[in-house]
């Protein structure tokens, strides 16, 4: 008998709760609408926009979120978005799920299983951007607006400006350390780029060959030990592969905990270790550069509208940070909760989209949405 | 006056005895009522939600093509979960074989002898695995484990080594393997011979004997290492199978291929009211119903647009509320091992 009363008493709850959460989203919604509403003056047409990240948690996420919304303010669109796993079978069903529910647009953050998923995308009649990350030039479809290179034109100019940086910190003896190159197809340009330019700058330094670690934060401390082990005399880590959450942890418990950190990342620890010098220099995505980019396209195209100039892949500034004034920088340009004050404006957007302007190219696109901090921090003073 | 009397006494005799017959059917059957009841929630519910969208032919056709892989292989693996056994290979496995079957058909291998690579190198594996486990007395989740480090290592081998992304040449050839109907057709037929085997045929009934209690299954004559090692090599065609499915719908192949799908059959199994340490209240349409309900919840919490940060937590709840509802078992019903 008392389990006959707890069982329904049980029962009501959960649904309860459940028709809560459902109410919470109605609401969300239905605030969306009147954002969407109060900005009807918009002359772009009404638009769904599907995106597919692994995650909204962390700072990448949040911050594509973010940017987004500030879209939602400022033009006829909205986002839905779905998460994805990393396995193939996953990100084509996060993508069913989203032209399903009848999405005009996707940005997808992963060029994960991409003829296939164009394959959908062309079926349903929607458009499909790849953000983080370069897209396969070999693929065609009409609904594809193209990838994105997340480290500018040419990578090895990235590892040479790490380089740079690593000789003027004094250091001799760096090792690496990155994922796989099946996984990060731009690390052995970077790599090469990082190389190359320390030789220049310093015949006397060395660099060890590079250390491959796997995806979890394990893989990366048992890199960081062999590294110790293998090169005593170690003095920093070039980290390619989550530097700031895997490798400058990992160096931090490792038995030389002085060994300086060359990362690419970026997370809230950073402005601490750049300024006790355990970290030399991080870095990471523009995050509304990506999203401003890839939207301008989709939102072009689904009003008809294609640059003469485009080409498969655009391009985004890669932000790198190398003092505490940096890091303030970035969070004033890259990630500041102002999106109005930050690395791509709406009306800086609209001068670059045939939608607002009929002279707008695919190229002034790449410039604005390639743009260094300083660039940036110039424009909004 | 008498005989309204006793026309009055025999209709509320009927109806109690009505009423006694439905609630004895009702509690006989509770399980599965609220199987059924539960999957008809999450449709109504998201039908509601979406208003109607969830029923278009283009969302429908949308499920059928997600239930291929999971349906397929949840399938297979009631008949290793009835026995008590457990698996965590199987995305590993997947990944391997659809792999061996991409690489076959760009070597030229014809389609049909690629189809049996992909079934041969599932049912090798499920045949190592289980033999590992009885041979060795292992549990099977230490089997499955071991096999899961090593297809997985292989394939992780195999695509960090090629110089160029893994992916069907010719795409096209797996065109059956998209085409609906097709789907429709295996996955009805899927669904009868895993309700044939594991209901009426020997393989089902010893494989709950062995789940509830594999000591008197042994002295009333089971052989449990023959019903173990058959029902490995059942998931093992069926995981070989949806490895076929897989490659379909991806045409491509990464070290991640097949990556999270063991907790997703998990997952669904126990939607679909399925103890995980098996026995005879295990069901067949666990798997059915258990994977309808988990695609149908993916699908619809996207068509809806629920936060994303409230997905896993509205996932969650409905979870608890099935488990709860399902697999919470009286003592009485528990059979002493």
């Amino acid at each position: 008998m008392k389990k006959n009363k707890w069982l329904p008493m049980f029962v009501t709850v959960v649904l309860l709760f459940t028709f809560v959460l459902a109410g919470c989203t109605g609401s969300n919604e239905s605030s969306e609408n009147n954002v969407n509403s109060s900005s009807a003056n918009n002359e772009g047409k009404n638009a769904t926009i599907g995106v597919m990240l692994y995650n909204y948690t962390d700072i990448q996420g949040k911050e594509i979120k973010s940017y987004c919304s500030y879209l939602e303010q400022n033009f006829n669109v909205t986002f839905k978005y779905a998460t994805i796993g990393s396995s193939e079978e996953e990100h084509i069903t996060g993508l069913e799920n989203l032209l399903a529910s009848g999405v005009d647009a996707v940005i997808s953050g992963y060029d994960t299983a991409l003829e296939e998923s164009l394959n959908l995308a062309d079926d349903a009649g929607v458009y499909y951007a790849v953000v983080l990350g370069e897209a396969d030039e070999n693929v065609k479809s009409d609904y594809f607006v193209g990838g994105i290179k997340q480290f500018g034109e040419n990578p090895a100019v990235l590892g040479a400006v790490y380089a740079e940086q690593a000789n003027q910190a004094g250091v001799k003896n760096v090792a690496i350390t990155s994922f796989p190159a099946f996984a990060f197809l731009d690390a052995p340009v970077i790599i090469q780029g990082f190389s190359d330019k320390m030789a220049e700058l310093d015949s006397a330094a060395n660099v060890y060959e590079p250390e491959y670690h796997s995806f979890a934060p394990q893989d990366a401390i048992d890199a960081v030990t062999k590294i110790i082990s293998d090169h005593g005399d170690v003095d920093a880590i070039f980290a390619l592969g989550s530097g700031m959450d895997f490798v400058y942890p990992a160096v931090l418990n490792s038995t030389k905990s002085d060994i300086k950190v060359l990362a690419l990342g970026y997370n809230d620890s950073t402005e601490a270790a750049l300024e006790n010098d355990s970290v030399l220099m991080a870095g990471t995505n523009n995050y509304s550069q990506i999203i401003a980019n890839a939207f301008a396209q989709l939102y072009d195209r689904l009003n008809g509208h294609q640059y003469t100039d485009w080409k498969p892949n655009g391009r985004v500034n890669y932000a790198t940070i190398k003092s505490v004034q940096d890091v303030a920088d970035f969070k004033a340009y890259v990630i500041p909760e102002d999106k109005s004050q930050g690395s791509v404006t709406v009306d800086e957007l609209k001068q670059e989209m045939l939608t607002y302007n009929d002279q707008a190219t695919w190229e002034g696109l790449q410039k604005l949405t390639s743009r260094t901090i300083s660039e940036i921090k110039k424009a909004r003073q | 006056m008498d005989t309204l009397e006793r026309t009055e006494d025999s209709d509320l005799g009927a109806r109690t005895l009505g009423f006694r017959l439905f609630s004895s059917f009702m509690k006989k059957h509770k399980n599965t009522i609220i199987q059924y009841v539960g999957l008809l929630l999450v449709l109504l519910l998201f039908t509601i939600w979406t208003e109607g969208k969830l029923l278009t032919p283009f969302n429908i056709k949308t499920i059928i093509r997600q239930l291929a892989v999971l349906y397929t292989i949840s399938i297979g693996l009631v008949f290793v979960f009835s026995h008590g056994g457990m698996d965590i290979s199987v995305g590993a496995v997947l990944g391997l074989s659809s792999m061996s079957t991409a690489l076959a058909m760009n070597a030229g291998v014809p389609f049909f002898v690629a189809v049996l690579i992909a079934l041969g190198v599932s049912v090798t594996c499920y045949f190592i695995n289980i033999i590992i486990a009885v041979q060795f007395g292992l549990m099977s989740v230490i089997s499955s484990l071991a096999i899961m480090f090593i297809s997985r290592g292989i394939v992780t081998y195999k695509v960090s080594t090629s110089v160029e992304a893994i992916k069907l040449q010719n795409s096209s050839a797996m065109d059956i393997f998209r085409n609906q109907t097709f789907i429709l057709i295996s996955l009805v037929v899927i669904g009868i011979i895993g309700l044939i085997l594991f209901n009426w045929m020997k393989i089902g009934k010893q494989s709950r004997a062995i789940g509830d209690n594999p000591l008197a299954s042994m002295q009333s004559g089971v052989s449990i290492k023959k019903t173990k090692i058959i029902g490995y090599l059942l998931a093992g065609v069926l995981v070989g199978f949806a490895s076929l499915f897989s490659l379909a719908r991806s045409s491509t192949i990464s070290e991640n291929t097949g990556a999270g799908l063991e907790m997703d059959v998990i997952v669904a199994l126990v939607l679909g009211g399925l103890a995980l340490n098996g026995g005879s209240k295990s069901k067949m349409s666990s798997a059915i119903v258990g994977t309808m309900t988990y695609v149908l919840l993916n699908n619809g919490l996207v068509m809806v647009g629920v936060a994303t940060e409230m997905v896993s937590l509205v996932k969650g709840v409905i979870f608890l509320a099935v488990v709860f509802l399902l697999l919470r078992r009286p003592r009485s019903e528990v059979v002493p091992r």
